[in-house]
C-alpha cells in the first residue's frame, strides 16, 4: 500500500513538474531558514552542558531597582557557605572586573585577558585540566591557569608549568569589542607563577584566556595595587557567584535563606535594596538578558525575534503549499471519486496526500540541507556574530531533529488540502471532474479566495520590507549634529593630553585639535548627573554628561546657538562654567531655550551650582539605536576626565603619512602602549554595521517571502489557465483572438488585486505602525512606501499572470480541447 | 434474492420546492439476473445506479442487500458491504492516469487488503484473461478507447463481485468495441455474476435477461 502511495506521489511530483518545483523551492528555503534558526537554538543549548555536576550549580543574581544583575556583593560567598553548609557544598566568585593587558615572559609580550577566581573554580565546573591539579590550582597567591592556546601562545612548545611571568593590567577584556572604555590607569602584576593548563574549547558562558587566583587579591592591596571590597554589601558589581547545591537540594531550598540575608542586610538601609534571585545554569544560555553580564551572548530576545522570521518565511511558505495543493488537488477530484468508488475508505485518501505532502517536504530538506551550508558561511561573517557564542558544527540529533521537523511541516502543509479533498464523496468527487464543474460555484470562489489571499501576502511583504528599508537606511543616514569628517580620535591611554596635543599639534596636517572623556556616538559614556535649578529645586532630572576641553565645540563643528564656549583661561579646577544643549533646557522648564544663558543650575549630588554659558543645538552622542530625540546632555570642562583627542585634519592631506609620523611621536611618549586610534567617520560605520547587518538579514528573509509569494502566484495563474483550458480552447474556436484571451483570463485578476489593496493597506499600515513608533527616530510611513508597494506588486503580481494567461491564449485551440 | 427497493424516492430542493430526482421505485434483484435499465436522458438511470451502488443516498423507503438494511446502517458498514460484493463500470472509463494498466487493476485490492502474492496472482489472472498482458506497463492514455474499456470492465471484476453495475459501459465505443464488452458480460452472467447495465442502445439491452425502463425518475412498465 505504502509503496504505491509513493509511487503516485513521485508520479505526481513528476507530472506537474511546475507546481512541484515552486513547492519545493518555496519549502525548501524556507526549511533552510528554520534550520539554521534550530542550529543556533540547538547550539546554544550546548553552551555550558558539559559540566559533569551542572544540574546542581546555580547563579546569584543581584535584583535591584536599576534591574537584574548577573553580578552579587563580594562577601556574600563566605555568609552562604559558613552559615548553611547543609544546603550548599561549595561556591565560586569570579571577579567581575576584568584582569589583562600583556602577559611578560622573557622579551615575550603577549595580549591576553582573564580572571581573578576562587580556588573552588575547577570543583565546580568542569573545564578539563591537562596540567595540574583541579583541587589547588587557584589556591595559594599568585597562582595562574592559561587555556591551552594562551600557553602555547607564551611558551610555545616550552611546559609553563612552575614558570613566572608578570602581567601588565590594563583591564583589557575578552568581549574584545572596543564599545566599553577599558581603564585608563595600568598596574604590574609580579611574579605570577603558572600552575595549569586548561582546556576551554567546549563552549562556555564564562569566557577566559588565562585566571588568577583570588588569593592574589589581599596581596595586591597591601602592596597598594588593588581596591577590592571584600566586605561591601552595597557593592553588587563586583563579582559573579556560582554555588554548588548539596545532592538533593534545589534552588528553592536556597531562595528563602537568600531572603533572609537580603533582609538582615538591606532592611535597615534607604538608598540599597537588593533582593537576591537564582538562575540555574541551563538557563543562563540561552537566558534574558542581565545587567553586568559576565560574557557578551545572544539575549533570548534575538533567538525569539529570529525565530519570529523564520517562522514568517515558514508560514508563507506553507500558506503557498497549501494554496498551491488546493488548486491542483481540485485537478485530482477525479483521482478520489475513482480510488473511493473501487472501496478507498476516507482515512485511506487522507494518508495518501498526507504521504505526498510529506515527501515534497523532504525532497526540500535534502535542497535545504544544501543551501544551509551555503548560507551558515554568510551568517558566521555577520558583524552580530562577534556577539555570540555561536557553534555550528552538526550531529546526528540535529539530523533525526531536521528530518523530523520536515515531515512534521510536511504533515501540517498537507492537513488541511488532504481532510478537504479526502472529504468528496465519490459521487460529488466524479461529478466535479466533468463537464458541469466550470460552473461549479463553490470551487469558483474557493479559487478566488486563494488568488486573493496570495495577493494580500504579497503586498503586505513588500510593503512591510520597503518600510523596513527605509527605517534602516535612515538610520544609516541619520546626521549626528556635529561633522565627524577629517577626524581622527586617538585614545590618551594615561598620558596627559596638554603634552600628547603639544607633540602631535606639530604635524602641518593637523588643523585643530581637542578633548573628551567620550567620543559621542561610538557608546562611550561618562556618566549622568542630577540637575536642579534655583526656581525648580525639586526637579528630578537626570543629565548625561560628556567632559570636553575649550577647543571641542568648534571642533567636532557643534552649533552654538547661544552664549558663548569654555573660554581658553577657563581655571582647570573647580567648576563653576557648563554647557548645555536645548534639551535639558528644555527639560529644565526654560520654553524659550535660549533664556537658560546666564541662569545658575545645580548639579550632582552636592548641587554645586554652575553658571550656564553656552546652549548648543541637539546632537546625537548616544549610540544610534539606544539615542532618543531630546535627551539633555550637559558639556563640563573637566580635565581629569580627558579620554580622547579629537584631531581634525586638513581635508587634503595624506592621513597614511599623518598617521605614521603621530606614532613615531607617540612611541617616544609611550614604550608600553601601543598607538590607538579610530578615523571617526569609519568608526561610527562600524558601529552602524549593526543595521547593515539587520538589512542584511530582513532584506534576505522579505526576499524569500516575497519571492516565494510571487511564485505562488505564479502557481496559482497557472492552475487557474489550466482549469480554464477548455473554455480557452472554446473561445478560440468561435474566433476569440490572443489578446481578447489573455484579457478576458487578466480580468478577473484586476478585481483581486483591487480588493486586495483594499484588505492590504489597513492591517499592513496598523502592524507596521506597532515596531516603527518604537524607535525614537524613524522615518515617516508615507503613502509613497504604500504606492510603491502597490506598484511593485503590480509589476510582480501582472508579470506572473501574464506570463500564464499569454502562453495559454497562444496555444494551438485543438490541444486544450482534446484532452478532455 | 440479492437485493431489493422499497418505495425509494429521491430528491433535490431547488427553488423552495422538492424536484424527484427518484420516485416510488421498487425493484427485486435476484442473484444471476442481467438487467438493463433503460430511459430518455435526464430520467434518472445514474442515479439509480448509484443509489443500488451506495454510492449516492436516498430520501425515503428501503433497501435490502443481501439481508442487511442498507438505509438502517452505518456508513463505513455500507462502504465495507459496497467494498465486497460490488464492481463499478464508468461510461467514461476513470482510468487513473498516473497508474499502469496493472496498477490500475492492483488498486482495488489493495483497498481489499489482499496480500502481495495474492494480488500479483490476480492481477495476472485478469490480464490474461482479457487479453491484455501486452499492455500491462502502459499507462491509460497510451491506449485506445475500448482498451481503457476493458481495463474499466477488468478493474470491476478483479475482486469477484457478486454485482456489476455498469453506467454506459459502451457509450464512448464503436460498435465492434462494445460487442466485445457484451459478449464478456454475457459470459460473466453464465458465470453467476449479477449484472445491473445502464444503457440507450436497445441491441445491448437484448443481452439481458430483463429491461427496467424509467421516465422522470419514475419506473414504467
Ligand atoms: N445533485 C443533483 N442536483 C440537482 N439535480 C440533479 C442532481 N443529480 C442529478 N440531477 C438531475 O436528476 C436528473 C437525472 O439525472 P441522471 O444523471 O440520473 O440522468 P440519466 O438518466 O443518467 O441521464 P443520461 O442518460 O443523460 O446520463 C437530471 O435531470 C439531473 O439534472
Ligand atoms: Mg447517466
Amino acid at each position: 500500500m505504502l509503496r504505491n502511495y509513493l509511487k503516485v506521489a513521485l508520479r505526481n511530483i513528476l507530472k506537474h513538474k511546475m507546481f512541484s518545483l515552486i513547492n519545493i523551492f518555496g519549502l525548501s528555503v524556507s526549511i533552510t531558514t528554520c534550520l539554521l534558526i534550530i542550529l543556533l537554538v540547538y547550539g546554544q543549548k550546548r553552551v555550558d552542558n558539559f559540566h559533569e555536576k551542572g544540574d546542581r550549580i546555580v547563579r546569584v543574581l543581584s535584583e535591584t531597582d536599576n534591574g537584574s544583575f548577573a553580578s552579587t556583593p563580594l562577601p556574600l560567598a563566605s555568609t552562604l557557605l559558613q552559615g548553611y553548609p547543609h544546603i550548599l557544598e561549595d561556591a565560586v566568585r569570579i571577579k567581575s572586573s576584568f584582569v589583562g593587558g600583556d602577559v611578560i615572559y622573557d622579551n615575550r609580550r603577549i595580549p591576553l585577558a582573564g580572571r581573578y577566581a576562587d580556588d573552588s573554580f575547577f570543583k565546580i565546573f568542569s573545564f578539563e585540566l591537562i596540567k595540574g591539579d583541579p583541587a589547588t590550582v587557584l589556591e595559594a597567591p599568585f597562582s595562574i591557569v592559561l587555556t591551552k592556546e594562551s600557553s602555547e601562545k607564551i611558551f610555545g612548545k616550552e611546559d609553563p608549568l612552575g614558570k613566572s611571568v608578570k602581567l601588565n593590567d590594563i583591564g583589557l577584556n575578552t568581549m574584545d569589542i572596543a564599545l566599553i572604555p577599558t581603564e585608563n590607569t595600568e598596574t604590574l602584576i609580579d611574579d605570577l607563577v603558572v600552575t595549569g593548563v586548561v582546556d576551554n574549547t567546549l563552549s562556555s558562558h564564562i569566557q577566559f584566556e588565562f585566571l588568577i587566583s583570588m588569593s592574589t587579591i589581599p596581596s595586591l592591596m597591601k602592596q597598594g595595587k588593588s581596591q577590592a571590597t571584600f566586605d561591601d554589601w552595597e557593592n553588587y558589581s563586583d563579582s559573579y557567584l556560582y554555588v554548588l547545591l548539596q545532592e538533593g537540594k534545589t534552588a528553592q531550598d536556597l531562595a528563602p535563606i537568600l531572603a533572609d540575608i537580603s533582609k538582615e542586610k538591606y532592611a535597615a538601609l534607604d538608598d540599597v535594596n537588593i533582593s537576591f534571585g537564582l538562575e540555574r545554569l541551563s538557563q543562563i544560555t540561552p537566558g534574558a538578558f542581565r545587567q553586568n553580564p559576565i560574557s557578551l551572548r545572544m539575549p533570548i530576545e534575538v533567538i525569539y525575534f529570529l525565530s519570529f522570521l523564520g517562522l514568517v518565511v515558514l508560514f508563507s511558505a506553507c500558506f503557498n503549499y497549501v494554496n498551491l495543493s488546493f488548486a491542483r488537488f481540485l485537478t485530482r477530484s477525479k483521482e478520489v471519486g475513482v480510488r473511493k468508488t473501487m472501496g478507498a475508505a476516507r482515512y485511506q485518501v487522507f494518508v495518501q496526500f498526507i504521504i505526498e505532502s510529506v515527501i515534497i517536504a523532504l525532497l526540500s530538506l535534502v535542497v535545504a540541507i544544501g543551501l544551509l551550508q551555503v548560507l551558515s558561511i554568510v551568517f558566521l561573517d555577520l558583524w552580530i556574530n562577534q556577539f555570540l557564542i555561536l557553534d555550528l558544527t552538526p550531529d546526528l540529533m540535529l539530523f533525526v531533529l531536521f528530518i523530523g521537523f520536515s515531515v512534521l511541516v510536511g504533515g501540517l502543509a498537507g492537513l488541511l488540502p488532504a481532510s478537504f479533498l479526502s472529504s468528496f464523496s465519490p459521487i460529488k468527487a466524479l461529478r466535479s471532474f466533468s463537464g458541469i464543474s466550470l460552473g461549479n460555484g463553490k470551487r469558483f470562489m474557493l479559487r478566488k479566495g486563494l488568488v486573493l489571499a496570495q495577493f494580500c501576502a504579497s503586498l503586505f511583504f513588500i510593503i512591510t520590507t520597503l518600510l523596513i528599508f527605509a527605517q534602516l537606511n535612515y538610520l544609516l543616514e541619520k546626521e549626528y549634529g556635529f561633522d565627524q569628517g577629517n577626524v581622527v580620535n586617538i585614545k590618551l591611554q594615561g598620558i596627559e593630553y596638554g603634552t600628547l596635543a603639544h607633540e602631535l599639534g606639530q604635524n602641518p596636517a593637523v588643523e585643530t585639535i581637542s578633548a573628551s572623556s567620550f567620543v559621542p556616538g561610538t557608546g562611550g559614556y561618562s556618566g549622568s548627573t542630577k540637575v536642579k535649578t534655583l526656581q525648580m529645586p525639586d526637579a528630578d532630572l537626570s543629565s548625561s554628561y560628556i567632559g570636553i576641553d575649550q577647543n571641542f565645540i568648534p571642533n567636532l563643528k557643534l552649533s552654538l546657538i547661544a552664549g558663548n564656549n569654555f573660554s581658553a583661561s577657563i581655571p582647570k579646577k573647580d567648576e563653576t562654567m557648563v554647557v548645555v544643549n536645548e534639551a535639558l533646557a528644555q527639560l529644565l522648564g526654560y520654553k524659550e531655550p535660549k533664556s537658560i544663558v546666564g541662569e545658575t543650575i545645580l548639579i550632582g549630588e552636592d548641587q554645586s551650582a554652575v553658571q550656564v554659558i553656552g546652549l548648543t543645538e541637539n546632537y546625537i552622542f548616544d549610540l544610534l539605536t539606544e539615542a532618543d530625540q531630546d535627551e539633555p546632555l550637559l558639556m563640563r570642562y573637566l580635565p581629569d576626565k580627558f579620554t580622547y583627542m579629537n584631531v581634525r585634519y586638513h581635508p587634503t592631506s595624506d592621513i597614511g603619512s599623518m598617521l605614521l609620523s603621530m606614532e613615531e611621536k607617540w612611541k617616544k611618549l609611550d614604550r608600553v602602549h601601543s598607538f590607538k586610534y579610530e578615523i571617526y567617520e569609519e568608526e561610527l560605520k562600524a558601529t552602524n554595521s549593526i543595521f547593515a547587518d539587520m538589512m542584511y538579514v530582513l532584506g534576505f528573509i522579505s526576499f524569500l517571502a516575497i519571492t516565494i509569494a510571487s511564485l505562488g502566484l505564479l502557481g496559482m495563474s497557472a492552475f487557474t489557465v489550466e482549469s480554464k483550458k477548455k473554455e480557452i480552447g472554446i473561445r478560440k474556436v468561435h474566433g476569440a483572438g490572443v489578446k481578447q484571451v489573455a484579457l478576458w483570463l487578466s480580468n478577473s485578476y484586476l478585481w483581486l488585486f483591487a480588493l486586495a489593496i483594499l484588505i492590504t493597506i489597513p492591517i499592513a499600515y496598523f502592524m507596521n505602525t506597532i515596531w516603527l513608533e518604537e524607535f525614537s527616530y524613524r522615518v515617516n510611513f508615507s503613502i509613497w512606501i504604500i504606492a510603491a508597494g502597490i506598484a511593485i506588486m503590480f509589476v510582480l503580481g501582472s508579470s506572473s499572470v501574464l506570463s500564464q494567461t499569454v502562453k495559454a491564449a497562444m496555444n494551438n485551440p485543438i490541444k486544450g480541447l482534446r484532452e478532455e | 434474492m440479492l437485493l431489493q427497493l422499497r418505495n425509494i424516492f429521491k430528491w433535490v430542493n431547488s427553488g423552495g420546492q422538492r424536484l424527484f430526482l427518484l420516485k416510488d421505485i421498487n425493484l427485486n434483484v435476484e442473484e444471476g439476473e442481467f438487467i438493463s435499465v433503460m430511459g430518455p436522458s435526464g430520467s434518472g438511470k445514474s442515479t439509480l445506479l448509484n443509489v443500488i451502488g451506495m454510492l449516492d443516498n436516498f430520501d425515503e423507503g428501503e433497501y435490502e442487500f443481501l439481508h442487511e438494511s442498507v438505509h438502517a446502517l452505518k456508513e463505513k458498514h455500507r462502504a465495507n458491504l459496497y467494498k465486497e460484493y460490488i464492481g463499478f463500470v464508468f461510461q467514461s472509463y476513470h482510468l487513473l492516469d498516473e497508474l499502469t494498466v496493472k496498477e490500475n487493476l492492483e488498486m482495488p485490492l489493495l483497498y481489499k487488503k489482499f496480500k502481495g502474492t495474492e494480488r500479483k496472482a490476480m492481477v495476472a489472472d485478469m490480464l490474461d484473461r482479457f487479453n491484455i498482458v501486452g499492455k500491462k506497463d502502459l499507462f491509460p492514455t497510451q491506449l485506445s478507447g475500448g482498451q481503457q474499456q476493458l481495463v474499466g470492465v477488468a478493474r470491476a471484476l478483479i475482486a469477484n463481485p457478486k454485482l456489476i453495475l455498469a453506467d454506459e459501459p459502451t457509450g464512448n465505443l464503436n460498435s465492434a468495441q462494445s460487442e466485445e464488452i457484451m459478449a464478456l458480460f454475457k459470459q460473466l452472467n453464465s458465470e453467476g455474476v449479477t449484472i445491473i447495465q445502464v444503457t440507450h442502445s436497445e441491441k445491448n439491452a437484448a443481452y439481458g435477461s430483463r429491461v427496467i425502463n424509467l421516465l422522470d425518475g419514475r419506473m414504467i412498465k
